[in-house]
């Protein structure tokens, strides 16, 4: 019975996130108007030993297509102890000359990524606050693309599309198919107003209103999921701008994966205890959707995918295969629910080629396609299961 | 005193219009229900499709026994002739395997579609009576041509019987190794429905599965 229930809750959400962007994109495309001045941007890049990517996305911050009087950036190393620092020193000299915009660096002990950014943020004036990562590359044109955003006067953050930056290793492409969907499930969310997150590598919001909600929280190991749920509880909506890109480098390894992963589910999980207020149908879609539906990512799921895993590890030492007659026992061991999670699976692969086309400048590859869903339902409980562990235990979370 | 602050760019920012999409979700619930209830659809057809299959060939392997029948009701009114019993022993050398693979096919619908399903019982019943009228056959026509064959009989039961996998695959691996040995393989819960499987247990005294009779 539950094989049914849930093939028929992710068909429905297939179904219903295809339904929303083809009935409202339109509709939202018209409210943005070009702006009649751009406006002032300060770029906050916390960095926490970050030598390896930092020169890499200085030249891509220093590329971006807006006017050099109107951008300021700002780099605040975290305490780092290695050659961040110098590196972003050595940067600064090289592009003295030149006609890319200024660069100030700013060292403070380390305390954490949020506390860097609010550390950048005081110290700057722009009306447009963009948080960025240390080892993410915005595209010449993002920044623009999201500023434009802003022409609705009811957005008070935009968001853009993240991209894993050259996946090289199996790892790295699985999330590269993993960054599309959760590009378009930001992009229909914003459609219904209910963004949940504000995604690290590349942010942008009015000061006006982190005056208003306050500064990033510097105790949440999330701190971009924990601003998203703060404005949608105060009624501010974030915007996805699809077609502002960002890439970001993706954990290369299994290991380095999992610490991130858990991470992430151990931050959302706090979040969520402390929003669960916001399950109320006063915050519109995100109150009777997104948050419901989180609940049940982040906690029934888990659970589900955990049971299934047991089910396959215990019938597969007891499991005949007939290789004499191998067509007919794959036929007759087809059941009718495994027909409909094969119909919901199908149905996902659409999604998701569908998704690719509205978040990214290039289709997903089929082979990065097939390991993310044959791997995906494998990788997904085991790092809640460590996330739980290390909750439950109360282990000090690292910021990767 | 003019102001010196430069106006904002932005327009002034408002808190946004909260709503529920009911109609969205409705809609997606029934485009949602519409697909499944075809995808159920499908596989309920499956499933009827799967046993017809089993059907199909069972009747087939039917068919083919009553021409063997035929050779058998003439050796009866005369010795058969020595092309008679080489057409004997090609029609033993195809029945068996076929026999064999149906007999797997059933037990995998079995497992599949549960040993209560009216169809699997169905379908099971004919095909005992099958086997037996084959045994019985080929032991007659053994007779009249004088042809070296040997012969388990396999009683076994799918509720409550460890011992009847390793019985089983002990078979298959001796089936496997001599082509001229002919198994036939019966379900003892079956003892209670079906004449076939009753009488074959009786005449050879068995009681319970695993049981293996050499003939």
């Amino acid at each position: 019975m539950i094989e049914y229930a849930i093939a028929f809750l992710f068909l429905y959400l297939t179904v219903f996130s295809l339904l929303v962007y083809v009935e409202r994109s339109g509709e939202k495309r018209l409210a943005l108007r070009p702006l009649r001045r751009l406006p002032s941007v300060a770029v906050i890049v916390p960095a926490h030993n970050e030598q390896a990517g930092i020169q890499q996305s200085l030249e891509s911050l220093t590329a971006l297509d807006y006017p050099r009087r109107l951008i300021e950036i700002t780099v605040v190393d975290d305490g780092s102890t290695d050659a961040t620092r110098q590196k972003v020193l050595d940067f600064i000299e090289a592009h003295k000359i030149s006609r890319s915009p200024a660069i100030r660096l700013y060292s403070k002990k380390q305390g954490g990524k949020s506390s860097a950014l609010n550390y950048g943020i005081a110290r700057t004036k722009s009306e447009i606050v963009v948080t960025v990562d240390a080892d993410s590359m915005p595209r010449p044109d993002s920044l623009k693309k999201l500023v434009t955003a802003f022409s609705d006067p009811t957005v008070a953050a935009a968001v853009c599309s993240v991209h894993v930056h050259e996946p090289r290793t199996a790892i790295q492409w699985l999330q590269s198919v993993e960054y599309v969907a959760n590009g378009f499930i930001r992009t229909v969310n914003s459609l219904i107003d209910a963004v949940e997150v504000t995604p690290g590598p590349l942010s942008a919001f009015r000061r006006s209103v982190l005056r208003d909600v306050g500064p990033f929280d510097e105790h949440t190991i999330t701190e971009d999921q924990e601003m998203a749920l703060r404005l949608q509880s105060r009624h501010y909506r974030i915007a996805a701008v699809p077609s502002a890109y960002v890439y970001t480098q993706a954990p290369p390894t299994f290991r380095a994966l999992l610490r991130q992963r858990v991470r992430w589910i151990r931050g959302g999980m706090q979040n969520l205890v402390r929003y669960s207020h916001l399950l109320h149908p006063q915050f519109g879609d995100f109150g009777v959707y997104v948050v419901p539906a989180a609940l049940f990512f982040m906690v029934v799921l888990p659970l589900l995918f955990l049971r299934f895993i047991y089910n396959v590890v215990v019938q597969l030492p007891t499991a005949s295969l007939n290789l004499s007659d191998p067509l007919f026992n794959l036929f007759v061991g087809i059941e009718p629910v495994q027909i409909l999670l094969l119909t919901s699976m199908v149905a996902g692969v659409i999604w998701l080629l569908f998704a690719s086309r509205v978040v990214s400048d290039k289709n997903v590859s089929l082979g990065a396609l097939g390991l993310y869903f044959l791997v995906q339902p494998f990788l997904f409980p085991l790092f809640w299961a460590a996330s739980v562990f290390e909750e439950l235990t109360r282990r000090k979370p690292s910021w990767e | 005193m003019p102001s010196n602050k430069k106006p904002s760019a932005l327009p002034v920012v408002e808190p946004v219009q909260r709503r529920v999409s009911v109609r969205t979700y409705v809609l997606a619930f029934l485009i949602t229900s519409v697909i499944f209830v075809v995808g159920l659809y499908l596989g309920s057809q499956l499933q009827l499709f799967k046993s017809d299959v089993v059907e199909s060939q069972l009747q087939s392997v039917q068919a083919r026994t009553a021409a063997f029948e035929f050779l058998t009701a003439a050796s009866a009114a005369q010795p058969l002739s020595p092309a008679a019993c080489q057409l004997f022993a090609q029609e033993t050398g195809k029945n068996n395997p076929d026999t064999r693979q149906l007999g797997k096919r059933l037990e995998a619908l079995e497992r599949s579609s549960g040993a209560q399903d009216a169809k699997v019982i169905e379908l099971k019943n004919t095909y005992f009576y099958l086997e037996a009228r084959d045994y019985y056959l080929l032991q007659l026509l053994k007779n009249a041509c004088g042809a070296a064959s040997s012969v388990r009989l396999y009683f076994y039961s799918n509720t409550n019987c460890p011992a009847c996998s390793q019985a089983a695959t002990q078979l298959e691996a001796e089936a496997a190794a001599d082509p001229s040995l002919s198994i036939y393989s019966f379900d003892l819960d079956y003892a209670t429905r079906n004449a076939a499987v009753r009488q074959l247990a009786d005449q050879n005294n068995v009681k319970s599965a695993p049981a293996v009779i050499e003939k």
